[in-house]
C-alpha cells in the first residue's frame, strides 16, 4: 500500500491531461480523490503508530550492488508534513478546478501539480538520504513547471529559471553535505543516522551542517536566498498557495527538522539556525510591510514564517519544538487560505492592490467569512489556532537561556507585521466600505470556496479544542523531531502572562502601522536603496557575468574558422607528436633499393605538380595540375603491381576532371585573398605538418613488416572464393560488407548531388 | 625507391594541409583531394612495395606466387579511392551552389546564410 502514496500521485499526472479533455467540469473533482485518498490512509497509519513501534518502514532494493534502497519511513514527523501536501492538495485540486474554469490549459496544471505532489511525497517519505535528493530536486523541476507556466511571459520565465537557479545551487551543496553525513555515519539511511551518536564530534560535523544549511535555506527561501519566492508568485495562484506556501518551501524546514536529533543540540547548529532564523524573519517582516499588492504581500509574510520554523529548530528547546510543529500547522492552514482568498479576490476584480479593493463582504459573503477566520488566525487571535502557535512562540523564545530580549524583539517584529498581513488582505477587501475596482456581480464558485472555508473552520475548531491536535498529530511528529519523550498539552487560554502582554503589544503595533501606511512607506521610503545593493542584485550580476563569460569563451574558441581550427589541431599535432618521436627514434634504417629514372620522374613531376596547384591562379591551371596528380597516381599503383588501383584510379580520376571542368573550371581566376605573411605562417605549419607525416611513414616503413593478415587471403582466395584476382576477392567476399557501405557512401552523396542540383536549376528557371 | 616515394606523401599532406588553411572554398576542396591522394599513398606505401607483382593467382597454381604484392592495402585503398571520389563530387556540387548564392568563393562569406 505505502509505495503507493507516490505512484498514485504519478498516475494522477499521466492521466491529468487526458481526463480534463474527457470529462471538463469533474476533472479537478476526480482529481482530488487521489490526495484525498492518500490523506484517509495516512491518517490510519498515524493511529496505528505508538510508542513501540515509533516509524512504519517499508524498503524496495534499488541497486543493491551499492547500498541503494527505495525505503520509505512513515514516522510521526513525516506523516505531519504528509497530511498536510495530502490535505491541501486536496482543497488546491478543487480551487484549481474553479480557478481554471474555461481555460484549456487546466489538465496541464493539474499533471504539474501532481508530478509535484508525488516528487514532496517521496521527499518527506523517503528514508535514503539519497533517494530523498532525487526527490529534492524533482520539486524544484515542477516548482519551475509551475512558475513558468504562463510561459509566453517573459516576467514569468525568468522567475522560473530564478527559482531554479538559485534552489538548484542550494540543491548542489545539499548533495555534498548529504554524501558527507553518509560517510560520517556510515549509512544513508535516515533510520541509522538518527541512530548515530557522536555525529557532532565528526570532523566533518562543520562542513555537512554548513552544506546542509545552506540546501534547505536556498529551498526554503531563508535570507539572503529569499528573492526567488516573492517572484515565484507569477505562479498561477492555485500553485503558489500550494508550493509556495505550505508545501515545498517547508521541504528544507523538513529536512532541518528530521536531521536535528543527528545533528543538533551544538552550538554552531543554535546560531547558525537562529542567526538565519531570525534574519529571515526581519528581512520577511520588514519587506511585507512595504507591499500593496496581495501575492508578494503573503510571500513575504511566507518568508517570515519560515524565518519563525527554522529559529525553532535552532533553539531546539522542547518548548521550541512543540512552537515549532504547531506553527508548522497553523502556517500551512492560515497562508493556504489567504493565498486561495488572494487568487479568488484577483480572479474577480482583475485588481492586485489591497489598497484599491472594498466593499467585497456583502457580495462575496461567504468568502469574507473565511478571510476572517484565516486573518483573525495569521493575526494570532484567540480562539483561533494562529493564537496558540503565536503564544507558543513567544513562550518558547521568553524561556531562551541567551540572547532573550533580542529574540523577543525579533519575535515581535515578525508578528506585527502578520497582523499587518493579516490585516491588509483578510479583512479590508471585504469590510471597507468601498474599492476602486470594477464590480463584482455573485460569490466565488464552490470549488474555490471550499479549501479557504474549510481551512478556516479547521483554524477555529483547532484553536477551541488544540488538546486533540496536539494528543494525536503533534506529539508524535515532536517526539521525531526532539528524539525523546514529550507530550504536548495544547492550551487555549493561559491567563494574562507575559506572553499574553506581547501578543496585545504585537496587535496594537500592527493595526497602527496600516492605520497610518501613507506616512509609513514616506518614512521608509530612503531605504528602498537597499534593494539595489541587495542579495537578488548579486544574483542577476552573478547571472549576467556567466553569460558574459560564455560568450567571450564560445567567441574564443568556437569561432567558426575553418582555418583556425585546422592551425591550432596541426600545430598541436606537431608539437605533441614530434616531441614523442624525438624520445624514440627508431634504430633500424630502410634498406637501399635500387632507383628507376621513369619511377623518379613520375614522383617528382607528382610532388611539383601538387606544389604548384598551391600556387596556381587560374581555374584551368588547377585542373591539369589536379590531372597530373591522378594520373600520377595511377601510373605508381601500375608500377607497384597495383592493376586494379590503377583502373580505378584512373575512371575516378577522368570523372572528377569532368565534373570540376563542368562546376568550377568555367569561373574566374582565384582572388588573393589572404596576406603574404598569411600564407608565409600557413605554408611553414603545412610544411611542418607534410613532414612529420613522412617522418611517421618512414619510422613504419623502417619498423616490422609481418603480413599476417595477408596470408589468409592469399591461400583461401582461390579454394574458399574461386576468384584469381586476391584483391577483388577481398573487395566482394571477404569483405563484402564493406563494399556495401562504400556503394551507401556513394549513393547517398549521389542524391545529394542531385538534390542540391535540381535546386540549383530551379531557381535558375524561377528567375 | 621508398624514400622517395616517402618524401611524395609529406609533399601531397604539406600541399594538402596548405589549401585546406585557404579562405577560397574551391581551394579547400582541392586541399581535400590531395589529402586523400597522400592518405592512400601512405596505406600503400606502408605495407611495403613490390615492383610488377600482382596478387593474382595464376593458372596451375592455387596462390599467388610468393613475393607478390600485398592485398590488403589494396583493396584498403580501392574503397579509399571510391569514397573520396564520391565526397569531392559532392563538395563540388557544394560548392557550385554555395557559388551560385553567394556569388563569392570566399569562407568567410558564407555567414550570409539568409537568401
Amino acid at each position: 500500500m505505502t509505495p503507493l502514496l507516490i505512484i498514485a500521485p504519478l498516475i494522477g499526472a499521466a492521466i491529468a491531461f487526458p481526463l480534463a479533455r474527457l470529462t471538463g467540469r469533474a476533472c479537478g473533482w476526480l482529481c482530488a480523490a487521489i490526495p484525498m485518498a492518500a490523506f484517509v490512509y495516512l491518517l490510519r497509519v498515524l493511529d496505528q503508530l505508538d510508542s513501540s513501534t515509533a516509524a512504519h518502514l517499508v524498503s524496495f532494493p534499488w541497486a543493491s550492488a551499492v547500498g541503494l534502497e527505495l525505503s520509505m519511513r512513515l514516522d510521526g514527523l513525516s506523516i505531519a508534513f504528509g497530511l498536510l501536501i495530502t490535505g491541501i492538495g486536496t482543497l488546491v485540486c478543487l480551487y484549481a478546478d474553479a480557478y481554471f474554469q474555461h481555460d484549456p490549459r487546466r489538465g496541464r496544471f493539474l499533471s504539474y501539480l501532481f508530478l509535484f505532489m508525488a516528487a514532496m511525497l517521496g521527499l518527506i517519505f523517503s528514508d535514503n538520504i539519497l533517494v530523498l535528493f532525487v526527490f529534492w530536486e524533482l520539486t524544484s523541476v515542477a516548482s519551475y513547471l509551475l512558475i513558468g507556466f504562463e510561459h509566453e511571459k517573459n516576467a514569468s520565465r525568468q522567475a522560473a529559471l530564478q527559482a531554479l537557479l538559485t534552489t538548484g545551487a542550494g540543491g548542489l551543496a545539499l548533495l555534498v553535505g548529504l554524501i558527507l553525513l553518509g560517510n560520517a555515519a556510515g549509512s544513508y539511511n535516515f533510520t541509522d543516522i538518527i541512530g548515530t551518536h557522536g555525529l557532532q564530534e565528526h570532523p566533518h560535523y562543520l562542513a555537512i551542517v554548513l552544506l546542509v544549511v545552506a540546501g534547505a535555506a536556498t529551498k526554503s527561501a531563508q535570507f539572503p536566498f529569499h528573492f526567488w519566492l516573492p517572484n515565484a508568485m507569477a505562479a498561477p495562484t492555485p500553485a503558489s498557495a500550494y508550493l509556495h506556501s505550505s508545501t515545498m518551501v517547508k521541504a528544507g524546514i523538513y529536512l532541518l527538522a528530521r536531521l536535528s536529533p543527528a545533528l543538533g543540540d551544538t552550538d554552531v547548529w543554535f546560531w547558525l539556525l537562529v542567526g538565519l532564523g531570525g534574519a529571515t524573519m526581519l528581512v520577511g517582516a520588514w519587506l511585507s510591510v512595504q507591499q500593496s499588492e496581495l501575492k508578494p504581500m503573503l510571500a513575504y509574510s511566507t518568508i517570515t514564517a519560515l524565518g519563525t520554523l527554522v529559529l525553532c529548530l535552532g533553539l531546539g528547546t522542547p518548548l521550541a519544538i512543540k512552537a515549532f510543529k504547531v506553527f508548522l500547522f497553523v502556517h500551512a492552514f492560515y497562508k493556504a487560505a489567504l493565498f486561495m482568498i488572494a487568487g479568488t479576490l484577483i480572479h474577480e476584480t482583475h485588481e492586485t492592490r489591497f489598497e484599491r479593493l472594498g466593499g467585497l463582504g456583502r457580495i462575496m459573503p461567504l468568502t469574507a467569512l473565511s478571510g476572517l477566520l484565516a486573518a483573525l488566525s495569521m493575526a494570532g487571535l484567540p480562539p483561533l489556532l494562529g493564537f496558540v502557535g503565536k503564544e507558543s512562540i513567544y513562550e518558547a523564545v521568553l524561556y531562551t537561556p541567551v540572547a532573550m530580549q533580542i529574540l523577543i524583539a525579533v519575535a515581535v517584529l515578525a508578528n506585527v507585521a502578520n497582523v499587518y498581513v493579516a490585516v491588509a488582505v483578510g479583512l479590508f477587501p471585504f469590510w471597507r466600505s468601498r474599492g476602486t475596482h470594477a464590480p463584482v456581480k455573485h460569490e466565488a464558485p464552490l470549488g474555490m470556496l471550499a479549501g479557504p472555508l474549510l481551512l478556516g473552520l479547521l483554524g477555529l475548531s483547532a484553536g477551541l479544542f488544540p488538546t486533540a491536535l496536539g494528543k494525536y498529530l503533534l506529539t508524535p511528529a515532536g517526539v521525531t523531531v526532539l528524539g525523546k519523550e514529550m507530550v504536548f498539552d495544547l492550551k487555549l487560554w493561559h491567563g494574562i502572562n507575559t506572553a499574553f502582554l506581547l501578543s496585545t503589544i504585537t496587535l496594537a503595533l500592527g493595526v497602527t502601522i496600516l492605520c497610518f501606511r501613507k506616512p509609513w512607506l514616506r518614512i521608509t521610503a530612503p531605504l528602498q536603496f537597499l534593494h539595489r545593493i541587495g542579495p537578488e542584485a548579486i544574483y542577476h550580476g552573478a547571472v549576467n557575468s556567466m553569460l558574459g563569460l560564455s560568450r567571450l569563451q564560445t567567441r574564443f574558441l568556437q569561432h567558426g574558422y575553418l582555418r583556425y581550427y585546422l592551425l591550432v589541431i596541426l600545430a598541436c599535432t606537431i608539437g605533441s607528436v614530434s616531441g614523442a618521436l624525438h624520445l624514440k627514434v627508431p634504430e633500424s634504417t630502410l634498406p637501399m633499393d635500387t632507383l628507376r629514372l621513369h619511377e623518379l620522374l613520375t614522383v617528382a613531376l607528382i610532388a611539383l605538380a601538387a606544389l604548384a596547384l598551391t600556387r596556381v591562379r587560374s581555374r584551368f591551371g588547377a585542373l591539369a595540375c589536379l590531372g597530373v596528380v591522378g594520373y600520377g597516381m595511377a601510373l605508381l599503383y601500375v608500377y607497384y603491381g597495383a592493376p586494379d588501383l590503377a583502373k580505378t584510379q584512373i575512371v575516378v580520376e577522368s570523372l572528377s576532371v569532368v565534373f570540376f571542368a563542368l562546376l568550377a573550371a568555367a569561373m574566374p581566376g582565384f582572388k588573393e585573398l589572404t596576406s603574404a605573411s598569411v600564407r608565409r605562417r600557413d605554408g611553414v605549419i603545412a610544411a611542418l605538418a607534410g613532414g612529420l607525416m613522412g617522418v611517421l611513414v618512414y619510422s613504419t616503413l623502417a619498423s616490422d613488416q609481418t603480413r599476417p593478415i595477408a596470408e589468409y587471403f592469399r591461400e583461401n582466395s582461390l579454394p574458399l572464393a574461386h576468384g584469381r584476382n586476391v584483391v577483388n576477392v577481398i573487395l566482394v567476399d571477404f569483405r563484402a560488407l564493406d563494399t556495401l557501405g562504400e556503394i551507401t557512401v556513394l549513393a547517398v552523396a549521389a542524391f545529394g548531388a542531385r538534390t542540391l542540383l535540381r535546386l540549383r536549376s530551379k531557381k535558375r528557371s524561377a528567375s | 625507391m621508398q624514400i622517395s616515394l616517402v618524401l611524395l606523401i609529406a609533399v601531397l599532406f604539406g600541399c594538402g594541409f596548405y589549401l585546406l588553411m585557404r579562405r577560397s572554398f574551391l581551394k579547400v576542396i582541392l586541399g581535400l583531394m590531395l589529402l586523400s591522394h597522400a592518405a592512400n599513398l601512405l596505406v600503400f606505401t606502408a605495407a611495403g612495395i613490390v615492383r610488377d607483382a600482382p596478387p593474382l593467382v595464376h593458372d596451375s597454381m592455387s596462390a599467388p606466387p610468393a613475393g607478390s604484392a600485398d592485398p590488403v592495402p589494396q583493396a584498403l585503398v580501392l574503397t579509399a579511392i571510391v569514397i573520396s571520389f564520391g565526397i569531392t563530387a559532392f563538395a563540388l556540387v557544394l560548392f557550385r551552389r554555395a557559388y551560385d548564392v553567394l556569388g563569392s568563393d570566399d569562407i568567410d562569406e558564407l555567414r550570409r546564410t539568409e537568401t
